[in-house]
């Protein structure tokens, strides 16, 4: 491959990085559109791509939130049983599926991210409870929120339809994990958004693992994706804390809309 | 030391050693290594296994602070991931 398109992986991952700390996303809305419609990947090799570049990102950034204290790793691990499942499960009927399909399936999911983006940020739904099974640091707040967690079986249930989707897609599965969480098993939108944060990594872990060992990931570009996430999610953990991330989401949503149209058109065979 | 310490010096390492691979790797491509391509799989694979090293180490902190039973959860999680790596290995 070129040198300079080598390199653009490199400022592909940077770029993804940053958005994908910043926004809590893990990067793959940047990834799959710029690997599929400038780079002219295959979905196939375009989802397992990003989910690499989904791993370095959310694997940098979870260890910096992690400190902080506000995911839910016990919620996450149980959630992952279902996230796994589904992750194994749609990798391995992604490599049969047309293009078009999978190409459909990415516009549908990021036309969803859009949507929840410029929905986010809308409401403050901060426990005020003293009692729960669980509790974070609220930093905002500078006090300890605790919480308890309803429907778990149903939310690991839940979980599997976010593991189909994030490696069938090679989009993250916050999407669907953020609403599971918060909506139905009632935890309060920051933890929900940092234990989706921290579990993005481990269901794309097993998709991209199924994809690694069928020969579907493109090594050199992986190598300079991994780079190039590396230092977009240190950038974007120290940026992270100085700036107000809704008017970026609401401004990315657009951005986001507007690649969906763009990709659908491409499967299309219009553009 | 706490269990979300180690989950993150877990991941941190991991990253930190996949992105050393990638620098030899390249390195020993261009100048004509025949490795080359083996060391940048090996640092993929090292940069995909890093969620799941950091499942063991939660899973290991849980154990050790006596939490069986979030302990049992993150144990058939890597129960469950171990049967989808099988499964990949075997197709």
């Amino acid at each position: 491959m070129e040198p300079l398109l080598l390199f653009g992986l490199v400022l592909l991952g940077i770029i993804g990085g940053i958005l994908g700390t910043v926004l809590g996303v893990g990067g793959g809305i940047i990834f799959i559109p710029v690997l599929t419609i400038l780079y002219g990947l295959t979905p196939v090799s375009a989802a397992a791509l990003s989910l690499v570049g989904i791993i370095t990102v959310s694997s940098w950034g979870a260890a910096v939130y992690l400190k902080k204290g506000v995911p839910n790793i016990r919620i996450g691990l149980l959630l992952e049983i279902g996230g796994v499942t589904g992750a194994i499960i749609g990798a391995s009927v992604a490599v049969y599926l047309q293009d078009w399909v999978l190409m459909i399936a990415f516009s549908i999911v990021m036309l969803f991210s859009a949507y929840r983006m410029a929905l986010s940020g809308s409401r403050d739904d901060t426990p005020e409870n003293c009692e729960g099974e669980f509790d974070y640091y609220d930093m905002k707040c500078c006090e300890t929120m605790r919480y308890d967690v309803e429907h778990k079986a149903g939310g690991t249930v839940g979980s599997v339809l976010a593991g189909i989707v994030s490696s069938m897609t090679g989009i993250g599965g916050g999407v669907i994990k953020v609403p599971i969480m918060n909506v139905y098993m009632k935890m309060p939108i920051k933890a929900a958004a940092a234990t989706s944060n921290y579990s993005l990594g481990i269901t794309a872990f097993s998709g991209a693992m199924v994809y690694l060992l069928l020969g579907a990931v493109p090594l050199e570009m992986a190598a300079f994706l991994i780079v190039g996430s590396a230092v977009g999610a240190e950038a974007g953990t120290r940026i992270s804390s100085r700036i107000d991330a809704s008017s970026i989401r609401k401004y990315f949503s657009l951005l986001l809309m507007a690649s969906a149209v763009f990709m659908i058109l491409h499967a299309g065979g219009y553009v | 030391m706490n269990i979300l310490e180690n989950i993150a010096r877990t991941l941190k390492l991991s990253v930190v050693l996949s992105v050393m691979l990638v620098f030899i790797g390249l390195a020993a491509g261009y100048t004509g290594y025949p490795l080359g391509d083996d060391v940048i799989w090996l640092a993929v694979l090292v940069i995909i296994l890093s969620p799941f090293a950091g499942v063991i180490a939660a899973t290991v902190s849980l154990a050790l602070e006596k939490d069986r039973r979030w302990a049992v959860v993150g144990l058939t999680l890597i129960i469950v991931s171990i049967i989808g790596m099988t499964i990949a290995w075997i197709r």
